[in-house]
């Protein structure tokens, strides 16, 4: 009775499960056009996974993985059976990869044999421990690693982190994850991005979850140590007013999975508005042939800079008038930082203070 | 699943949920708190006291309610203008007794002694005008002071005069009648309450200087900035007040011919109490003469029946205090949240399904398949106009078009370099067209159809068709008039696109997917103006066809084009053109090879069309999500599709990426080009059409003498 009374008083209010509101991009994430002003370092079909290894970028586009040179030149160096999902390069170099159709590239002595052949799909993260074990994160049970939305959407919460060891099975370090989808092993600890939840957590070697910064205005993916201290950490897509509406009507998100295409959803989205089939918000209304660059939007580019406790202090962006959105990961590359921008297939290089460029 | 969906859908064809918020956007519905809580109060002290309600107990307070009311009426006229008048009791108290000095002991005749009873009515009011209105003190303080003042005044003339004037030394039968006699049962001092009460109602609601008090008292500095005289307009409701309190001062003599300390004590009080619990506003603008009334009506029956109850002394006064305390929580409550409520209520989606939405994709096959014909075409006056809506063409080929700013702009052929506003006629000018004397017909948002001369005279042709019966908000006045044409019979046939909102709010009406807007001819030789075709969803294009008889219109959030036969022998009859657009028709338009232009001002996105099966998710969307961030269908892509006569699809005109011409909500082809507008765009687009007839002009077709 007091619960019915409390939704009811909470319907009228909008308080509670009613209330719909967005963390605010203000004091260290007032907006500027950082990343769409950027320069290209590389144009590749979605790049992500971008790892810096004795001064040469490695990154996965496609089917392929990429190494950028400290010359700036740019080569495949080899090519998997279907789309990579993760990627991770230690010094040797020595390789670390995962696909979407489950199969793996790795080096020899490990496996991804113990691990469930629905999370072998779901892959969406490698990082190297400081101890030559290897993380893997993998975004859902449910979904396949392509399917971060409907995840979303599905409100899904079967994500969860492997560990790797040479000549040993892997083992589950934390489960019950939403949708990780980035993380580093700086120390004893572990940090991880929680899409789905928009926060990111440190997971201790007991598996003990400890968030580490909560309502974050959008989806977290990679992230990376920074030189001068603190950490550089991209968020994918914005969260938006109209789709927290929406994860909230089961039935209809429901139907339209079911009915309608993925790129038409009201979902957040890696790449900026393409076709007229996509949805539209009211502010996004061009006006006098101009889109507004703070209109709602399903897409952005946004880096923020956290400082060692995790408070962020600078960010850089590309707004919804702009085209360098899904910014999915990040990397130190001859002390400048590097941006893959999935959504418009290209690596932006952000010049830093003492960097090369 | 179904079963709910079928109920779903039942529910919301069938329940009319826009009324709610068309009732509370409703000026009126203010007096519903006061309504409710004199029956509240009927029902209570009637039911504890017998025969409180009854005809002889209502008679006997008559007298006592004039009084009171003429107070109130006083109290409410200065509130109105946002201040407040605590003398009214002094000021009754003065005027009783100036009122028996002269007449009982000075025996002046009785008009003169009423007259000088008014005029120090009238001399304290316009004191306290000019200290408040013209030496801007405080209303509150002034009023208390002399509140003070007066009485003292009052009680030092009673210690020297208080037996000599209950004493008459003249007679007057004129005294006698409004003392003691009745008119039709009813004493003279209710009868004079109701004449001022009538009186002040058509001030306020008929007359500029009733018009000026609520605009100072809503908000003086747009009063002030809009050159009303501020200050005179202050400074008279508080000699009205004061002349209404002396007048009531006057009554109360004529009944007790006896004048003592007491008198009008706590009456600032009780006509506060009345104002405010019949629906005044404290902060001004809001209230009527007949919430003052309704107040007065609830305040005389609780004192009353207070007194009765035989509460101790002191009972009324604190029963009064709670009671204006409640009214003034429930005022600040009430004003502060009204439009707020209105703004959540108001829009209400009703149930709508679209058919399967055409296949668009490029090289698909289909008619509407995706192209870039739209891509490199030619801007004329880019970032000099805002908003043309519906560019229109002349026989010498100079555009025409309607701007946001409410100017006809006219770029000059063959360059249309400059712009120039033909005329300023306000509004935001929408459809235009010419008919055949060569006047230039406007539908103006906001105003209704106009015609302008070539000379540059403006007509207005009609702005008002016939009241719907069932309809709440006045759908008689024209909201949103968007295209027009012309028939052969000379008959003017527009749309007016939703009664329900305004033009910055259009989009908002595809949320309610309702059949808001409606059709209606305008007949220039009896100058009557009919509905022909309410309840269409967002009528828009409006287009003659070839044989004189019928006209094509666009259903906007339809996404249909329909015929209407207004002359034959298919008279009255409605056939669907195109039942399935892949967006939202706009204008429509005649072109050179026999068939009709089409303009697409948005397209149908896939979660548009699927919330929009789903009416309870765009409500609670509307309630809970801001505005901006709600969903609308894809407005930032154009395209114009040709239709023939049939309804068959020959040509589809693309911009791909949205970027040269984006949004198009109009068309017009003139010698082989093809010329766009759109309603939020700042630019008018020129298109070479292939292979179109050079010397073909839209003059021509409708003359006759083309395709």
């Amino acid at each position: 009775m007091i619960g019915f009374l409390k939704g009811v008083r909470d319907r009228i209010r909008g308080g509670g499960e009613y209330a719909i509101t967005v963390p605010p991009m203000d004091g260290a994430l007032r907006p500027n056009n950082d990343l769409e002003e950027a320069s290209v370092l590389v144009t590749a079909q979605a790049p992500g996974h971008l790892s810096d290894v004795d001064g040469a970028l490695w990154f996965a586009s496609g089917r392929d993985v990429m190494r950028v040179g400290p010359d700036g030149t740019c080569e495949a160096m080899r090519q998997l059976p279907s789309e990579i999902t993760a990627l991770a390069v230690r010094p040797g170099p020595e390789i670390f990869a995962a696909c979407a159709d489950g199969s793996c590239d790795l080096p020899e002595g490990y496996s991804l044999d113990a691990l469930p052949a629905a999370a072998r799909r779901c892959v969406t993260a490698i990082g190297a421990g400081p101890d030559g074990e290897v993380y893997l994160a993998v975004g859902s049970l449910e979904n396949g690693a392509g399917d971060w939305s409907k995840d979303l959407l599905e409100r899904r919460q079967t994500g969860s982190v492997w560990r790797l060891e040479r000549g040993a099975p892997a083992s589950q370090f934390v489960g019950g994850l939403a949708w990780p989808a980035g993380m580093i092993a700086p120390g004893d600890d572990l940090l991880v991005t929680e899409a789905s939840r928009g926060r990111l957590v440190r997971a201790s070697r007991n598996g003990a979850i400890t968030p580490v910064l909560s309502n974050l205005p959008g989806y977290p993916a990679g992230l990376c140590p920074d030189r001068a201290g603190g950490y550089h950490l991209c968020i994918m897509a914005p969260r938006n007013q109209l789709i927290e509406f929406i994860l909230r009507e089961r039935d209809f998100v429901e139907e339209m999975i079911a009915t309608t295409d993925r790129d038409h959803w009201i979902a957040p989205s890696l790449k900026a508005p393409e076709t007229f089939l996509e949805p539209l918000q009211g502010g996004a209304l061009k006006q006098l042939g101009i889109m507004k660059p703070w209109a709602p939007s399903r897409s952005i580019g946004l880096v923020m800079h956290l400082s060692e406790d995790f408070v962020p202090t600078r960010s850089h962006h590309s707004r919804a008038d702009g085209k360098n959105h899904g910014t999915t990961s990040c990397a130190l590359w001859r002390g400048d930082l590097v941006v893959a921008s999935q959504g418009n297939n290209r690596l932006l290089l952000l010049p830093q203070e003492g960097g090369r460029a | 699943m179904s079963f709910r969906r079928s109920l779903a859908r039942a529910r919301y064809k069938y329940v009319p949920d826009h009324v709610l918020g068309e009732l509370l956007s409703k000026n009126w519905v203010d007096n519903a708190i006061p309504v409710l809580i004199l029956v509240l109060t009927l029902v209570v002290l009637g039911s504890l006291l017998d025969g409180l309600v009854s005809v002889s107990s209502l008679l006997g307070m008559s007298a006592q309610y004039g009084e009171v009311l003429l107070v109130t009426i006083g109290m409410t006229v200065v509130l109105l203008a946002g201040g407040i008048d605590l003398s009214v009791g002094s000021v009754f108290a003065l005027a009783n007794f100036v009122m028996l000095a002269l007449f009982n002991m000075m025996g002046l005749p009785i008009g003169v002694a009423i007259f000088g009873a008014l005029a120090c009515g009238a001399a304290v009011g316009a004191v306290n005008g000019i200290l408040i209105g013209y030496l801007k003190l405080r209303a509150f303080l002034t009023t208390l002071v002399s509140m003070i003042i007066v009485r003292a005044i009052v009680d030092m003339l009673l210690l020297s005069y208080a037996v000599k004037i209950a004493n008459p030394v003249t007679e007057s039968a004129f005294w006698d009648f409004i003392s003691f006699e009745t008119l039709w049962g009813l004493p003279f001092s209710f009868l004079a309450a109701a004449v001022v009460a009538i009186a002040g109602h058509v001030l306020l609601t008929r007359l500029r200087p009733g018009w000026r008090i609520l605009a100072v008292g809503g908000s003086r500095r747009s009063a002030y900035n809009a050159g009303l005289p501020v200050k005179r307009t202050v400074a008279s409701t508080y000699v009205i007040s004061g002349v209404l309190a002396a007048l009531a001062g006057v009554f109360y003599a004529s009944r007790l011919n006896a004048a003592g300390s007491g008198t009008g004590a706590g009456l600032e009080i009780v006509a506060l109490t009345a104002a405010v619990v019949g629906g005044n506003s404290l902060g001004g603008g809001r209230g009527s003469i007949f919430k003052a009334v309704l107040g007065a009506v609830i305040v005389l029956l609780v004192t009353n029946s207070v007194i009765r109850l035989g509460l101790p002394a002191g009972g009324d006064s604190l029963v009064l205090g709670l009671i204006l305390l409640l009214a003034v929580g429930i005022d600040v409550k009430w004003v502060k949240n009204r439009s707020k409520l209105v703004s959540r209520v108001y829009v209400s989606p009703a149930h709508m399904e679209l058919s399967e939405r055409p296949e668009t994709a490029e090289g698909s096959g289909s008619p509407y398949a995706l192209n870039d014909k739209l891509a490199d075409v030619e801007l004329i006056g880019l970032g000099q106009i805002d908003g043309p809506e519906d560019p229109v063409l002349d026989e010498d080929g100079n555009i025409y078009a309607g701007t946001r700013h409410g100017d006809i702009i006219r770029f000059r052929a063959p360059d249309f370099a400059e712009p120039e506003v033909f005329v300023h006629i306000g509004g935001h000018p929408l459809g235009l067209t010419f008919d055949r004397d060569g006047n230039l017909l406007a539908c103006i948002a906001g105003m209704g159809v106009y015609s302008i001369s070539p000379q540059r005279e403006i007509r207005k042709l009609t702005d008002q068709t016939n009241r719907s019966l069932t309809s709440i908000i006045d759908d008689s006045r024209m909201r949103l008039a968007d295209d027009l044409d012309v028939a052969p019979d000379g008959r003017i046939f527009f749309s007016e696109a939703t009664v329900r909102f305004d033009m910055s709010d259009w989009m908002v009406d595809a949320l309610e997917a309702r059949g808001n807007g409606r059709i209606i001819s305008f007949d220039p030789a009896s100058g009557k103006t009919r509905t022909i075709l309410p309840n269409l969803r967002f009528p828009n294009g409006i287009c003659m066809c070839r044989d004189g008889e019928s006209f094509l219109f666009a259903q906007t959030w339809g996404c249909s084009i329909s015929r209407y036969w207004f002359a034959g022998p298919k008279t009255g009859k409605v056939d669907v053109v195109v039942p399935d657009l892949p967006g939202y028709p706009d204008n429509i338009n005649r072109a050179s090879d026999g068939g009709y232009w089409v303009a697409l001002v948005g397209m149908r996105t896939p979660a548009f069309d699927l919330i929009l099966k789903n009416p309870a998710l765009r409500k609670r969307m509307v309630e809970r999500v801001a505005p901006d961030e709600w969903l609308f269908p894809n407005m930032n892509y154009g395209c114009v599709v040709k239709i023939d006569i049939d309804g068959t699809v020959t040509d589809c005109l693309w911009d791909r990426s949205g970027t040269n011409h984006p949004m198009i909500t109009s068309m017009r082809e003139h010698k082989g080009w093809l010329y766009l507008g759109g309603v939020s765009n700042n630019r008018i687009g020129r298109y070479r059409i292939p292979g179109a007839d050079p010397e073909w002009t839209a003059a021509k077709s409708y003359r006759g003498e083309a395709a």
